[in-house]
């Protein structure tokens, strides 16, 4: 029989389990209240558009310690991008005339704070990609004969690049932002924030600069301080250590495929959320949540060789422990923050 | 007492109520968040409360019995059920998950009813003016929601109150 007692006891143990984020929870409603300004204002109207264009995040934390006082030839930096720990905060929203362009990658690194994202046009052709990259990552440098440009009122370079160096590739990733040698534009949408728009994987002729600064302006990137968002969440994962990439994909309109890549030495797990049918793997294990597919499997870190690190019980817990923001990505405000998507 | 103040205060309080309401942990912590977000922004009105705290609470209970309607969430499951290996919890651990479980099913309201009646400890009046109905919706709630639950009444007054409501539902029903 159960009492009232009972009830309260449950409900007191359930309280227990309550997140310890308070002090989190505190820093981000501050930081998300800064006086109106014209910059807010922008955001606000961009922000409307973006819920009818079913925008992405994107967190640009780009701090540029590379200066140079005449700004044409920026002094090449000196290491490669170091992994930061700090939590991803998305500064920019891409605001995207959704009738011009069909597909959006995003690749996101929590551990790293690098987001970039692809965008193709309906009819295929030249794509393009805007990366950012972690504190102090981003070497102008890398721009061949830069020229200074003016973008949206902010200073950048118009120049040419073989390679941008991006995140650290897993087998989960695709797609490397490797675009060169290619045309590309680098911009300061803010203080040390610095946003890169180079054509895409499949680009073929370089665009002018004309082309770049005028594709960058109408791209409308924001500076933005709410943290940046992923539409599932994982409860389970067998053990600790694992290693966090997320990748996203989809049309507004149409489709999402969503993934997170864990990897922890050589195996890794890919949990995939998408609108569309996933063939099943070997080893792995397919599921569903609400219209959504949800697929499981493992394999070896840089190959595509199935591997059978975990029994089938364990990828199930896997599965069940997984919730999907819905009713739509396009509602991305309800997705998870980074921080939230592992247990 | 100033938004700093209260939220180092209060926000842990808020995210355990927000804990017990919401589905899951992670929407706890959205809920709280846009609250705490909304709650800066009219900060000079809310702080000229007497209680402050009661209207934050409020708007906890609200977002979350609104978050499912704006913002439902799924939860996955293998399309084949596999064998699973069920944990060694004692009979009234297992019957407390089973609880929380339960009250998840409730209906938005009725679930916010029932914890702030034991949970928060709040009397009808206050319960009342938490979900803006009246008092005997709030009984209406509790007794739907402990049916439910199929807990046994053992506070006395609660009991009789909601006896009445029981007799009501009988009457109706017959």
């Amino acid at each position: 029989v159960r009492t009232e007692n009972d009830l309260r006891i449950a409900l007191e143990h359930r309280a227990d389990q309550a997140p310890e984020t308070s002090q989190t929870l505190i820093a981000r409603a501050l930081a998300d209240q800064p006086p109106p300004s014209p910059v807010r204002a922008r955001l606000s109207i961009g922000l409307a558009v973006a819920m009818v264009a079913a925008l992405i995040a994107v967190p640009l934390a780009v701090r540029q310690a590379v200066r140079n006082s005449n700004g044409t030839h920026p002094t090449p930096a000196a290491s490669s991008p170091a992994p930061s720990n700090k939590k991803v905060t998305a500064l920019s929203w891409v605001t995207l005339p959704t009738d011009n362009w069909y597909q959006r990658d995003m690749y996101g690194y929590p551990n790293q704070e690098n987001i970039f994202i692809t965008l193709v046009p309906p009819a295929g052709g030249n794509g393009i990609v805007i990366v950012d990259f972690p504190p102090g990552g981003f070497d102008t440098g890398q721009l061949a004969r830069a020229k200074p440009v003016t973008v949206d009122g902010h200073r950048g370079y118009f120049g040419q690049i073989t390679t941008m160096t991006g995140p650290k590739p897993t087998a989960g990733l695709r797609y490397h932002p490797v675009v060169g040698p290619h045309t590309a534009l680098a911009w300061e949408i803010a203080p040390d924030q610095w946003v890169v728009l180079s054509e895409g994987y499949y680009g073929l002729v370089d665009m002018t600069e004309s082309q770049l600064v005028s594709t960058a302006t109408s791209l409308g990137l924001r500076p933005r301080s709410t943290p940046n968002r992923f539409p599932f969440k994982v409860g389970y994962l067998p053990g600790s250590g694992w290693q966090l990439h997320t990748y996203f994909v989809g049309n507004p309109k149409y489709t999402m495929w969503a993934q997170i890549s864990l990897t922890r030495g050589s195996t890794e797990l890919l949990i995939s959320v998408s609108t569309e049918p996933t063939v099943a793997y070997p080893n792995g294990l397919n599921g569903h949540a609400g219209r959504f597919v949800v697929q499981v499997l493992q394999r070896e870190v840089g190959t595509e060789k199935p591997v059978t690190a975990f029994d089938s019980a364990t990828l199930a817990k896997i599965i069940h422990s997984i919730v999907v923001a819905s009713p739509s990505y396009q509602e991305s405000s309800s997705w998870f923050t980074f921080d939230q998507l592992l247990p | 007492v100033t938004f700093e103040e209260y939220a180092q205060q209060h926000t842990r309080r808020l995210l355990r109520l927000a804990t017990v309401l919401a589905r899951d942990r992670g929407t706890a912590e959205d809920v709280v968040q846009e609250v705490l977000i909304r709650a800066l922004a009219s900060w000079p009105k809310i702080s000229r409360l007497s209680h402050p705290h009661a209207y934050l609470r409020r708007m906890v209970v609200n977002e979350c019995v609104s978050w499912r309607r704006k913002w439902g969430r799924v939860q996955a499951a293998p399309d084949v059920e596999l064998d699973r290996s069920t944990a060694d919890h004692g009979g009234r651990h297992a019957d407390r998950d089973e609880l929380i479980a339960e009250l998840r099913k409730l209906a938005p309201k009725v679930r916010a009813a029932i914890v702030l009646r034991y949970f928060e400890g709040l009397s009808d009046a206050e319960i009342a003016d938490s979900l803006r109905c009246q008092q005997s919706t709030v009984r209406g709630y509790i007794h739907r929601g402990l049916k439910a639950l199929r807990i046994e009444l053992t506070d006395t007054e609660q009991q009789s109150a909601i006896r009445d409501l029981a007799h009501q539902d009988r009457r109706t029903h017959s």
